[in-house]
């Protein structure tokens, strides 16, 4: 019983506290809102939608849906990018809509093949690269759009020795909400050698030309 | 003078202390414990965390980013307004702003108007008439996640609503201080919160002149008596009494006056209803003509019991719910124990005014061991009911069947 009151005594001070936070008369309100966490299935098509859809909101847009058909789900696609003016390539959008109905709804038909994923970017220019990638769709060269600008990141590592490494492992496992409320989604289908060109670029810092 | 500021940062401890708030007051049945909880929607793919966000207590969690949060369903059976800190969140776009310094903030007021205005909170408060209302603020999608067939969009369940004691100036006096023009149209608002990318069309909604000047929409600076919560649109927000939430634009900061209907992605493509008198098509049907949604229909729940639950045989229980409309008024509510095969009519509680949530209350004595589909429906001032089987639209709005919670007496 002693333990009771006591709680309901703690409990009593606590109402005191909040109720202080909802006053009139702020002049000032200053929030911080959590960390969007959640991550989209590591499955084949995975790095379009990370690369896709988290720009603009988190994965739970998604993984709270009911279980929709490819069609719907391709319906959902082009009109985040015709509608919403969502970057994503229109040859990127059988595959993505293609993970999302896999993963997140009714399955695919039978009758449709899994599409192509969009072509393996190695041959191309590290920019190119990095549209493809979707890496620009969160990061540009000078300014915050939702991740850091390349050239606050270059900022960041420019004394580091273990710049080039720290950012692919990035590239490669995410981020932690270090700059924001939106948190990198690990990219893990990028290679290698192909993270290790994206880190390069950035710390080249081809923003400045 | 020093300034009044204030920061609310997510911390275990904030965590903490809101949970055990929750829990003093025993009134957010759904979890018990101080650890994070997750509780299941009756509908597929219903699976939530409960969580808080600052200036919240714990609310169910849709999406993170940018920020949608039920409010728990028996947070409506606990009072008649909907505590600031239970009040649901939704936003459409991530740029969510995160601080707002009313020393620096204005609202404009621009456009087809004689004198374009500048106006500070403090000007709002000062230069106005101050009104109240009460008013529910539901979201046009509440209760899609009970759509059949399913719809894609925000999966609530029945908690994207609140009802609160709003205070501010009439958006009518502002827009004659300013002048507004004879050719007006409409009048559009803007907020702070904005789109991440510049493609994407920023949220902003309209409402007719002749709306806007009806001497009930709101600029309103008080919920419940408090600062609106950063999340419910501090320091402004528009209030449209009996409209659906859509156009209750939050950290309202620009209206414009136009001779012309705005062209907006908000207006034009969605939030679309069918144009006819049900706002509905055959299930699984596309729209052909539509219209903006506007005015809510009506609705009515029981708050005190849970689908499931389990009562007393022989022994008299009270049934206690809410009730409300688009603002015609509340005429009778009627229960149902047997499906809606039979129909008694309940006792309503204060009325808070036509916008409100009005209380009912009956009794219910179970005769007989077994199942009870119990029911209730409103009707309004107009005559207006609910339908006994779902009404069906493409985007899933404007739910206000006839809800049935089946109890087991024993």
């Amino acid at each position: 019983m002693k333990m009771r009151m006591n709680r309901t005594f703690a409990v009593a001070a606590v109402i005191a506290a909040v109720a202080a936070a909802s006053r009139l008369g702020a002049e000032i309100v200053t929030i911080t809102l959590p960390p969007d966490t959640t991550a989209f299935k590591d499955a084949p098509g995975v790095t379009q939608a990370n690369a896709q859809c988290l720009t603009c909101h988190s994965a739970m847009y998604v993984t709270t849906q009911p279980p929709l058909s490819l069609k719907a789900w391709t319906a959902e696609v082009t009109k985040m990018q015709q509608k919403y003016g969502a970057p994503i390539p229109t040859n990127a959008i059988p595959e993505l809509s293609y993970y999302l109905a896999v993963n997140y709804g009714a399955g695919a038909p039978a009758e449709t093949p899994a599409p192509a994923q969009v072509a393996a970017p190695s041959a191309m220019t590290v920019e190119k690269m990095a549209t493809i990638y979707g890496c620009l769709s969160c990061h540009q060269p000078n300014n915050k759009v939702v991740g850091p600008a390349y050239k606050d990141v270059r900022a960041k590592y420019l004394h580091d020795p273990d710049a080039i490494e720290k950012i692919m492992a990035q590239i490669h496992h995410g981020g932690t909400g270090k700059w924001g409320t939106a948190v990198m989604p690990p990219f893990t289908a990028i290679s290698d050698a192909d993270a290790r060109r994206l880190a390069q670029w950035i710390m080249a810092g081809t923003d400045d030309k | 003078m020093s300034i009044r500021r204030r920061t609310f940062n997510l911390s275990r401890r904030g965590f903490l202390r809101s949970a055990i708030l929750a829990g003093a007051g025993g009134m957010l049945a759904p979890w018990s414990s101080l650890a994070e909880e997750t509780i299941m929607m009756p509908f597929a793919n219903g699976q939530r965390r409960m969580v808080v966000f600052p200036q919240k207590k714990p609310l169910i969690l849709l999406t993170s980013r940018p920020p949608q949060l039920e409010t728990p369903f028996s947070v409506f059976n606990e009072s008649i307004l909907t505590p600031n800190d239970l009040f649901y969140v939704r936003y459409h776009l991530a740029g969510v702003p995160t601080s707002v310094d009313t020393t620096t903030f204005r609202l404009e007021v621009k456009g087809k108007v004689g004198s374009p205005l500048s106006l500070s909170v403090h000007d709002l408060k000062k230069q106005f008439d101050a009104v109240e209302l009460v008013a529910v603020n539901q979201c046009s999608g509440n209760s899609r996640g009970y759509f059949e067939p399913r719809v894609a969009g925000g999966q609530w369940s029945n908690g994207a609503m609140g009802n609160a004691r709003w205070k501010g100036a009439r958006l009518k006096d502002i827009l004659q201080k300013a002048g507004i023009d004879g050719t007006a149209k409409q009048v559009a608002f803007r907020g702070l919160d904005h789109p991440v990318l510049d493609t994407t069309p920023a949220f902003q909604k309209a409402l007719d002149a002749d709306h806007a000047m009806d001497g009930e929409v709101m600029v309103a600076y008080e919920m419940n008596g408090s600062d609106l919560p950063l999340l419910n649109g501090f320091p402004i927000r528009l209030i449209v009494p009996g409209f659906y939430a859509t156009y209750w634009v939050k950290h309202l900061h620009e209206i414009t006056v136009l001779d012309e209907d705005l062209d907006s992605f908000w207006m034009k493509t969605a939030y679309r209803i069918p144009d006819n008198d049900c706002a509905c098509v055959t299930p699984g049907a596309a729209m052909s003509k539509t219209r903006p949604i506007g005015r809510m229909n009506i609705r009515s729940f029981i708050t005190n019991l849970s689908d499931g639950q389990k009562i007393a045989v022989g022994k008299r229980i009270t049934i206690r719910g809410i009730a409300f409309d688009g603002g015609d008024g509340i005429d009778t509510v009627q229960f149902s124990s047997d499906g809606g095969q039979t129909w008694t009519e309940t006792k309503q509680g204060r009325n808070y005014g036509n916008y409100s949530f009005r209380e009912w209350t009956c009794h219910f004595t179970p005769k007989a061991a077994g199942d009870y589909q119990l029911q209730c429906c409103a009707v309004n001032r107009k005559g207006e009911t609910q339908p006994k089987q779902p009404l069906w639209n493409p985007s899933g709005y404007m739910r206000n069947v006839i809800e049935t919670i089946r109890v087991s007496a024993a």
